[in-house]
């Protein structure tokens, strides 16, 4: 059996040599090397102290050190630039998604309005038409213009983050049943047309329309309809008294006429339907029948109701 | 004294001014600070076995920094930035413990 034997004078240990270096000598060769240089000079007679302009320059670049370190450690206990950069992509996301959604809505909207047009150009028979045109006039498919009200919600204590001085989804339904029972024919919150299935809802802190988010701290309520009529109904009905509540928790209000109001058409619906479940148990769904969404136009006397049951909905 | 003097001034320097790093240099700070920690631990220990040298303590210091950046940048290039910054910081960690060991022995001498 044959022994490897190291040669002479070279360690058994030898390839590794890094490792060595790491373990065993830890602290700076340069060290020992100075401690010899400064015995040397002692013994020679020479002066062991250093010049003024050395000094010097070791202490500026020693105050340059510390700054750096410290400057570096300062700035690592700052949040972690990677999580921000997380999160701004994230959010790039959403914005582009978002305007995403946006064109598509338009180009249903456009198409929408193709499908009008071809419809008048077509066969239809006049009467149908009208019923057909006074349908989407109600339940808002159609971007309607015309004279109207515009009542505007403003948050109030805008520095503090008291809930109770902000705009809240209940406050903005109230005026918006409160329009609708003032005779309103089209009404649009925040530039969200309100169809017979809008709901207006809070998610958190922001108020949704149909789950388009308002933007803050204005909310602007605009209802088309003959301007005096509408604010004479208005005035009559619980509404002002409701503003002046709120005013008390500092939500600023106002109710102008405008003698030109456009809305836009609202969101396209998803066609709901009714399906009879095997076992009947009597109780009416909660969805409704397509030829049922026709049925509900928001006149003065049922439009409140329709309107508070898809508050409620959303509450 | 004097390199320890200047050190104080600048750690104050910085924290009064707290300047932005750019974001260039923000990779490099980790490892440069791990740097700094070896270096102040090996001047420690040579200031207790009492061979401490002004200049040695601010060469290994300015250097160990510039040294462990531009590892960690060539890494970056080469697309190993991550593994050579845990190869520095393997390797500075062992010399620190080692380093602190010492500086146990020579303070409490066990």
């Amino acid at each position: 059996m044959k022994q490897t034997v190291p040669e002479p004078g070279r360690r058994p240990d030898a390839s590794m040599t890094l490792l060595n270096e790491v373990m065993r000598r830890p602290l700076d060769p340069g060290y020992a090397d100075a401690a010899r240089r400064r015995a040397r000079r002692a013994a020679a007679g020479e002066p062991t102290e250093p010049r003024v302009p050395a000094l010097v320059v070791a202490m500026l670049v020693a105050v340059g050190l510390g700054l750096v370190v410290t400057v570096a450690v300062v700035h690592l206990r700052a949040p972690q630039p990677a999580v921000t950069q997380a999160r701004s992509v994230l959010a790039d996301q959403v914005a582009e998604r978002s305007m995403q959604v946006e064109e598509l809505t338009d180009r249903s909207v456009a198409l929408a309005a193709e499908v009008d047009r071809l419809e008048r150009a077509g066969t239809l028979p006049s009467s149908l038409r009208e019923t057909n045109d006074l349908d989407k006039l109600a339940n808002g498919t159609t971007a309607v213009s015309g004279p109207g009200v515009v009542i505007t919600l403003t948050d109030g204590g805008l520095a503090g983050d008291d809930r109770d001085q902000r705009v809240w989804d209940t406050d903005l339904q109230f005026v918006v049943n409160a329009l609708w029972a003032s005779g309103a024919e089209a009404v649009a919150v925040g530039g969200e047309r309100l169809t017979a299935v809008s709901a207006i809802r809070s998610a958190g802190d922001a108020i949704l329309v149909d789950l388009q988010p308002l933007n803050g701290p204005s909310y602007q309520v605009e209802a088309i309809g003959d301007t005096e009529d509408l604010q004479v109904e208005f005035a009559r009905s619980s509404g002002p008294a409701f503003l002046q509540v709120l005013t008390t928790h500092g939500i600023e209000s106002s109710v102008q006429g405008a003698d030109e109001l456009s809305l836009p058409a609202g969101r396209p619906q998803t066609l709901r339907f009714a399906t009879s479940p095997a076992t009947d148990t009597g109780s009416p769904g909660p969805t409704g029948t397509p030829g049922e969404t026709s049925s509900r136009a928001p006149d003065p006397g049922t439009g409140g109701n329709d309107q508070d049951d898809t508050a409620k909905d959303g509450a | 004294m004097i390199p320890v003097i200047g050190l104080v001034v600048g750690v104050i320097a910085g924290l009064i001014l707290q300047p932005t790093v750019p974001v260039v240099l923000q990779p490099y700070l980790p490892i440069a600070v791990v740097a700094a920690l070896d270096a102040l631990a090996g001047g420690l220990r040579a200031a207790l076995e009492g061979m401490f040298d002004d200049r040695v303590f601010l060469t290994s210091f300015l250097f160990n920094i510039l040294i462990a950046a531009f590892i960690v940048f060539l890494g970056d290039q080469l697309g190993v930035g991550s593994q050579l910054s845990t190869a520095v910081v393997v390797v500075l960690g062992i010399r620190i413990f080692s380093n602190a060991a010492s500086i146990r022995r020579n303070i409490f001498k066990a």
